[in-house]
């Protein structure tokens, strides 16, 4: 009994030891499952239902009839969609909407109801929601947000005489959000009494006059908190007679900060503005350095490294370099198509916007702004190619990775899919930018298509719609 | 005087005529004096052996190289002596050994050094009492010539490597503190007095071992060889020079400690066995060579080389050795261990070290005799003071309790309110079950039990509620007291145990959770090994009446428990075999194989039966998802975590320790059955250590046994070990010196009370942290003016934090409530249905952030509120798992308006929902409720135009024309009827019911249950009767017995299982 007492006190402190050396079970719990990000700052395509979330445009400047949505369903089966509007007079209208498989319907922002956010839910098919302006020297098509978010970015931004800045901020729930917003100006940081924990209703919208806020100055970075809640922020900006010429440049924020960003389907016209904002919204300075590619060449254009202070926002030319400021001006010969990198050392977090203003073929201005994307994607989706007065509309394809990629084009209306010869395979060496036509649609009577790009590698991508007397610059949906 | 020639002694020696006596035959004596002859003592001592009061004492004196002929001065100290010179210069033994050959017909020979001088008495005694002890050699108390009243030796130990050892201080003054006759390892020649045939058949000293281990070397072998070695202190000796001054003089030189280190490598080489020789040879060089180093740092360079030369010159002559080494194993007819037992422990020489310098010795022995005489007056003391630690104890679990025994219980978890007597019944006797979305399932019994509590208790279910949940410690405590009852006469044992479990946190935990189901198989589980123990026993006066007639109570009993604890936590009914199959893997430790078997068998077969009392319920387990038996997603613990029964905000500390140390005492110091039931106790607490801790390793995101319960097993064999561990202290440890088993004992009483600290710190509240606003008190506005139709709430969170029984998509928890907040109807819910699925599927497909519908989704459901909960209660109880998964989805649906947000908690309303029980009129086209895909169906659906009825009892007003919603979950067991006549069913949304009307008129809805269910559930009750019944039956009769015993006959006693023991 003695050594089996002896053994048996071995063997269970042998069986704690063991224990011990195994392990102490501090291996970490499984990391929750988490909504699958994207990684993009881009609006995404999910693979079925989807809710799209379309701020419009400011009343005051736009009236809702000169609003545009359209619904491209890129899908085999035909799509409902519920729109439902947030007016701002506080009265929602819902309005179902079938959407036939692999065509496009636009309608008047009026026939959804007077003017407000749009909330649009699609039930079955693949649809890609898009809002725009369409008025005398002012075009704009931009895909709507399909997430909210608790944070928006805005780099680009500016107040002189002639330029209202406006923001648009969506609470499409139940229930009701709490805002901060942020100004980042030529002037210094400015939080704006109103500003702060700012009520957004629960299905409402907030129009902000940015440029009453931040009273002309030539640069407004702004950032939108939501304490509470979570919203979606569009910025609007309106270019009068006073300043040059109208125009109006829409575009949906960042929901988050980044410390690379790329900017393609540049450019380099004479007489152009042509700059790239960049806002430091990190906790310290930033060491940034500006890249622009030349498209053709494949070769690097002479960076530009810049100190942004915390809190500072830039602006850099790019071309037409001939008496500004030489410490913020990229030299780009005329004529060339260029891609833009925009990278801060150390990580810190910015927000690069490009914004220009050319001179088109009609003689008129075209204003056009866009944020840098952060993440290359295989498969993008435009809900519209060609609205009816459009001039020309094409895609800037750029492939970052060290691979050649593959890229498709097709178009989407009328019932078909059409894959032109001469956008099939387009091959991308590594590094590569190319800016593919898009031709108009001869089917059907509506010419305008959804045009869906899929690539062997992940590419960034910008397309571009020049009409008679305007432009519009926007990234793609991403197609999950 | 002239020398003699030896043959002549022995007829001499025979007899001797004492006059008119008749003569006495008396075993002769030769006294052996080994001489120099140079000592100023060796007429003294030959003086004292003649005045011997011995008749048959012969002296022989043995010359080793006197210089002048000694045989002069023997002759005028003592006449009859006879004188032999022998070899000059020859060694101690060598000299001695001469009697081998010189010496005939003695009986004893009487070995002395010849400044020895003996009392008068001293060989008589020795003779005496080496056959009162059937001694082979018998030593006498040596003391200092000069100064009687100092001893110089009683008798010689040794350690295990042959380093001689006397235990007495220098200086040490007799006071008869040694004056017992004891079996010593050894006797110096100073006196030594052996048998002579031993003498003979050991083939006398052997002289290779001499300097310094020649006595040791005679007296091992005399041991191996059977021979007992005793010291008979009362025949005394006085010696001209101690022993130790000699041996220390002798080592004064490098060659005689080369000498006395060859002598004892070559004592242990001969006396061990070969597998001992394995650990001792290395271990003694190992000692020898730090004293070697340390010699060799101190400048003692000669000494330094004359221990390596010693182990050196001892393997010189191999062949001599083995030649020697063979002669003394021949003898052997003893084991090693049995000759261990006479020698110390550790290092002699440290020891001696500690003696000579520090008087440790002294101390030791005080601390020692303290500590007995301690453990003794304690022993006394503690027979008086387990009513005051009982009190003790009793005062601080009901203290601890006060506030859920006379307050309302904070519904955290499963501490959900209970429902009346007539709502528990008719959930108990229902067929249909109202948890989540539904489901055709009877309901645990629970619900019955509740009912009749309730009843008893004057239709006051919640002081039912409080009872029991208030009560659970207060019983587990007494039923761990009552335990071991069977294993003590003293109540002590008793009140350890219950003090080891009442400290034990998992209760506490098991509360702070709101683990109901845990809690009560705490407080049924001592209980439950108890009737295990007793169907064990088999006691020797019980005739086979009385045998089988205790046997069946103590499994009815098993039985009983088996089903109250399973019905409150299903996996409670694995408890009693878990105990049964600990015993068995305890089987090669404590042995009693076919007795456990038995019991096993005899345990499997009353959980069966408990399974059995809980039909139809317990069927509807047999294919039930894991949530349903009780296993949710939970973070793994860690070991130390588990060992130390840390599973919640109870047991952080280092207290808990104490109750593993305090059970730890009985496998040390245990014997008989006191051993075999504490071995069997931790395999128990073992086996529940490892299911509480594996599982959570292994696979870290599955789902797992709430900690609490599955620890209560550990935590019961603990306190029963512990218990084991006082009864053994109590009865056991006197039998042991002063050692590491009372340090130890004083450590684990030093962790048992700590953990009792540890529970009374707790109990400052009253509720052991189960405080403040929970969230049905907090969220009772919901069950305000409820709205026709009726409606759910669904709660979604981590499983184990919300108030009902939940299941999970993914890991994320939800459960629903009926009409508001809920009771404990909530619970025990029934498991997964289809349309459970349906809508766990909804709720990842919101967490995946594939819709912004989900109050759409869950309106079927009749689904009013949503309510996200991150901790079990508004401001206490414990934090639930990161679920912010599903709180930011459920705070980006379109159709969730945020209603109310807690500090843990947000409760959204659902703009669309739809009442349970709703008229969708014939106008209404947007409820496309014909759909069979549920979520297609309801994503679209608009609640407009739908209207909520009221359907008590089943029963509506007029409705219709239109189709009636009834948000159960879709099964043709749903029967409409109006007017008497039938509404046909059909699904709606694809998960629920649907019944179309075609006028307008009352409908009576009802769920038509399976007829063989109620009679499998009547059937069970029948079976609850019957088994209570001959449950009191069996315990009446066990009572009788106990009566007539008290009357005068014989009490069982002791209780335990002797026959375990004997095994």
């Amino acid at each position: 009994m003695k050594s089996r007492r002896f053994l048996f006190i071995v063997v269970l402190v042998a069986l704690v030891a063991v224990g011990l050396a195994v392990g102490n079970g501090s291996s970490a719990a499984p990391e929750h499952v988490a909504v699958p990000a994207s990684g993009t700052n881009a609006s995404a395509l999910a693979s079925s239902n989807t809710v799209w979330f379309c701020p419009g445009a400011p009343a005051k400047v736009y009236p809702a009839s000169a609003g545009r949505v359209t619904l491209s369903n890129i899908g085999d089966a035909a799509a409902e969609a519920d729109v439902t509007d947030l007016a701002d007079d506080g009265t929602p209208t819902h309005t179902q909407l079938r959407v036939p498989a692999d065509s496009v319907v636009t309608r008047p922002r009026d026939a959804f109801g007077g003017p407000g956010a749009l909330t649009v839910e699609t039930f079955g098919g693949r649809v890609v929601v898009e809002e725009g302006i369409t008025a005398s020297k002012a075009f704009e098509s931009t895909p709507c947000a399909t997430r909210t978010s608790t944070h928006w970015y805005f780099a680009a931004g500016s107040t002189p005489r002639g330029v209202e800045q406006w923001l648009v901020i969506t609470n499409p729930y139940a229930s009701d959000a709490k805002v901060d917003v942020t100004l980042r100006t030529s002037g210094g940081v400015r939080k704006p009494d109103d500003l702060q924990a700012m009520d957004v209703a629960r299905r409402s919208r907030s129009v902000i006059a940015v440029h009453d806020y931040a009273v002309r100055l030539d640069r407004v970075a702004v950032e939108v908190d939501a304490e509470v809640g979570s919203v979606v922020a569009s910025q609007v900006s309106v270019f009068t007679a006073d300043a040059g010429g109208p125009g109006a440049a829409q575009t949906i924020g960042s929901p988050a900060p980044a410390s690379e960003w790329t900017l393609l389907g540049g450019i380099a016209r004479r007489h152009a503005s042509t700059y790239v904002a960049i806002a430091n919204v990190g906790d310290e300075t930033a060491q940034v350095d500006v890249q622009a590619t030349d498209a053709h060449k494949k070769a690097s254009i002479s960076p530009l490294i810049l100190t942004v202070v915390q809190d500072a926002v830039v602006w850099v030319q790019l071309g037409e370099c001939e008496g500004a400021a030489a410490k913020t001006c990229l030299t780009i010969p005329d004529g060339t198509h260029y891609m833009v990198d925009v990278r801060a050392e150390q990580n810190v977090s910015i927000v690069a916007q490009s914004f220009s203003r050319y001179e088109i073929a009609s003689g008129a201005l075209a204003t056009t702004t866009a944020l840098g994307a952060i993440t290359p994607e295989r498969s993008y989706v435009f809900g519209r190619s060609s609205p009816s007065d459009a001039v020309g509309t094409s895609i800037a394809v750029f492939n970052p990775s060290g691979v050649a990629a593959s890229v498709d084009v097709s178009t989407t209306t009328g019932g078909r899919v059409t894959r032109l010869s001469t956008l099939q395979h387009v091959v991308l060496g590594p590094g590569a930018q190319v800016t593919l036509s898009v031709p108009r649609s001869r089917r059907g009577p509506n010419p305008d298509a959804a045009v869906t790009l899929t690539s062997s590698q992940p590419v960034f991508v910008e397309r571009t719609i020049i009409v008679e007397d305007e432009a519009s610059t926007s990234a793609g949906v991403v197609a999950g | 005087m002239e020398t003699i020639d030896p043959d002549s002694i022995n007829a001499e020696l025979l007899e001797r005529d004492d006059g008119d006596e008749p003569p006495q035959v008396v075993p002769p004596v030769v006294a052996v004096v080994v001489t120099t002859a140079d000592g100023p003592w060796f007429e003294e001592s030959l003086a004292a052996l003649g005045a011997q009061d011995y008749p048959a004492l012969s002296v022989l004196v043995l010359d080793s190289g006197s210089a002048d002929d000694p045989t002069d001065r023997v002759a005028a100290a003592l006449p009859g002596a006879f004188v032999r010179r022998c070899e000059p210069g020859a060694s101690f033994a060598a000299t001695a050994n001469d009697v081998l050959a010189s010496v005939e017909g003695a009986v004893f020979l009487l070995f002395s050094h010849d400044d020895v001088a003996l009392d008068p008495d001293a060989v008589r005694l020795m003779v005496e009492e080496a056959y009162r002890s059937n001694a082979g050699i018998v030593g006498p108390k040596v003391v200092d010539h000069d100064q009687p009243d100092v001893l110089v030796e009683v008798g010689m130990a040794v350690d295990h490597y042959g380093v001689p050892f006397s235990g007495l201080e220098p200086g040490e003054v007799d006071q008869e503190q040694h004056d017992g006759v004891r079996d010593v390892f050894f006797v110096s020649h100073t006196a030594m007095l052996v048998r002579a045939d031993l003498f003979h058949e050991l083939g006398g000293f052997d002289t290779l071992t001499d300097p310094g281990a020649d006595d040791i070397d005679l007296c091992w072998r005399a041991r191996l060889a059977g021979a007992r070695v005793i010291v008979a202190p009362a025949a005394r000796a006085r010696e001209g020079t101690s022993v130790d001054a000699e041996r220390a003089a002798r080592r004064h030189t490098p060659a005689e400690l080369r000498s006395e280190v060859r002598s004892r490598v070559r004592l242990l080489c001969k006396s061990y066995s070969a597998l001992a020789l394995l650990w001792v040879l290395p271990v003694a060089f190992l000692l020898d060579s730090l004293e070697a180093l340390g010699l060799l740092l101190t400048g003692r360079f000669a000494k330094s080389g004359a221990i390596v030369s010693g182990w050196c010159t001892a393997f010189a002559h191999p062949r001599d050795l083995r030649r020697a080494r063979a002669g003394a194993q021949r003898l052997r007819r003893v084991d090693d261990g049995d000759v261990r037992d006479l020698m110390i422990r550790g290092s002699a020489r440290v020891r001696r070290f500690m003696i000579e310098r520090v008087h440790a010795g002294e101390r030791f022995a005080d601390v020692s005799s303290r500590t007995r005489l301690r453990v003794d007056d304690a022993r006394g003391r503690v027979r008086r003071a387990p009513a005051i630690v009982a009190t003790v104890v009793a005062l601080v679990v009901l203290v601890g309790v006060r506030g859920l025994l006379t307050g309302h219980v904070t519904e955290v978890g499963w501490f959900r309110s209970w429902p009346g007597v007539g709502n528990a019944w008719s959930t108990f006797s229902g067929s249909w079950r109202t948890t989540l979305m539904g489901a055709p399932r009877p309901a645990s019994p629970v619900f019955a039990l509740m009912s009749v509590f309730s009843a008893v208790l004057l239709d006051h279910p919640g002081l039912a509620h409080s009872l029991v949940v208030g009560g659970a410690l207060p019983l587990g405590t007494f039923g761990a007291y009552r335990l071991l009852r069977r294993f003590s006469s003293a109540a002590l044992p008793g009140v350890a145990a219950a003090a080891a479990y009442a400290a034990n946190p998992i209760a506490r935990n098991a509360i702070w959770r709101g683990e109901l189901g845990p809690l009560v198989c705490f407080a049924l589980a001592p209980f439950l090994l108890g009737a295990f123990v007793r169907l064990t026993e088999s006691a020797d006066d019980e005739n086979g009446s009385d045998l089988r007639r205790r046997r069946a109570h103590c499994l009815i009993t098993i039985a009983l428990l088996t089903a109250i604890a399973g019905c409150f936590w299903p996996p409670a009914i694995l408890l009693a075999p878990a105990i049964a199959v600990a015993c068995c893997v305890a089987i090669p430790v404590v042995g009693s194989a076919r007795k456990t078997f038995v019991a096993l068998a005899g345990t499997a077969a009353a959980a069966l039966a408990g399974i059995v009392l809980l039909a139809p319920w317990s069927l509807s387990l047999l294919s039930a998802d894991a949530a349903t038996l009780g296993a949710q997603p939970r973070d793994p613990l860690t070991l130390a975590a588990v060992l130390h029964f840390h599973t919640g905000r109870a047991g952080a500390g280092l207290a808990s320790w104490g109750i593993l140390a305090a059970g730890f005492v009985p496998l040390a110091i245990a014997t008989g059955p006191r051993f075999v039931w504490a071995a069997r106790a931790w395999v128990l607490a073992v086996l529940s250590f490892g299911l509480a801790w594996l599982p959570g390793r292994i696979s870290p995101g599955a789902s797992t046994l709430a900690p609490e319960g599955v620890l209560v097993a550990a935590a019961i064999g603990l306190a029963f070990a512990a218990g084991l561990g006082v009864a053994a202290v109590l009865d056991d440890l006197r039998r042991f010196h002063f050692g590491w088993r009372q340090v130890m004992m004083v450590v684990a009483g030093a962790g048992l009370f700590l953990a009792v600290v540890g529970l009374a710190a707790d109990t400052t509240s009253g509720r052991f942290g189960l405080h403040g606003e929970d969230w049905p008190t907090t969220l009772s506005w919901m069950s305000e003016n409820p709205p026709s139709g009726g409606f759910r709430v669904l709660w979604v969170g981590d499983p184990t934090i919300l108030p009902a029984d939940a299941k999970t998509a993914g890991d994320i928890g939800f459960a629903t409530t009926r009409d508001g907040i809920g009771d404990a109807r909530a619970l025990w819910a029934a498991d997964e249905q289809h349309a459970d699925r349906v809508l766990a599927d909804m709720l990842t497909s919101a967490s995946a952030g594939t819709t912004e519908r989900l109050g759409h989704l869950l309106a079927p459901a009749g689904i009013r509120y949503v309510v996200f909960l991150e901790r079990a209660a508004p401001k206490s109880g414990p934090f639930g798992r990161d679920e912010s998964a599903i709180g930011d989805a459920l705070a980006r649906q379109l159709d969730l308006t945020l209603s109310r947000v807690e500090e843990s908690g947000v409760v959204y309303d659902n703009e669309a929902w739809m009442p349970m029980h709703a008229l969708v009129p014939p106008s209404a086209n947007d409820v496309h409720y014909t759909d069979a895909e549920p979520q297609e169906a309801a994503v679209q659906s608009e609640a407009n135009g739908v209207v909520g009825v009221d359907a008590p009892g089943g029963s509506t007003a007029a409705v219709g024309p239109g189709t009636l919603l009834w948000s159960e979950a879709a099964n043709g067991g749903w029967k409409a009827s109006t007017g008497g006549n039938p509404v046909a069913r059909q699904d709606a949304f694809g998960w629920t019911n649907a019944f179309p009307l075609t006028a307008n008129a009352p409908v009576h809805v009802h769920y038509d249950g399976s007829a063989v269910a109620s009679l499998v559930r009547l059937f069970a009750i029948v079976l609850w009767l019957v088994a209570i019944a001959l449950w009191v039956v069996t315990r009446r009769r066990r009572a009788a017995r106990r009566g007539g015993e008290s009357a005068g006959e014989v009490p069982e006693q002791p209780a335990v299982d002797l026959t375990v023991a004997a095994e």
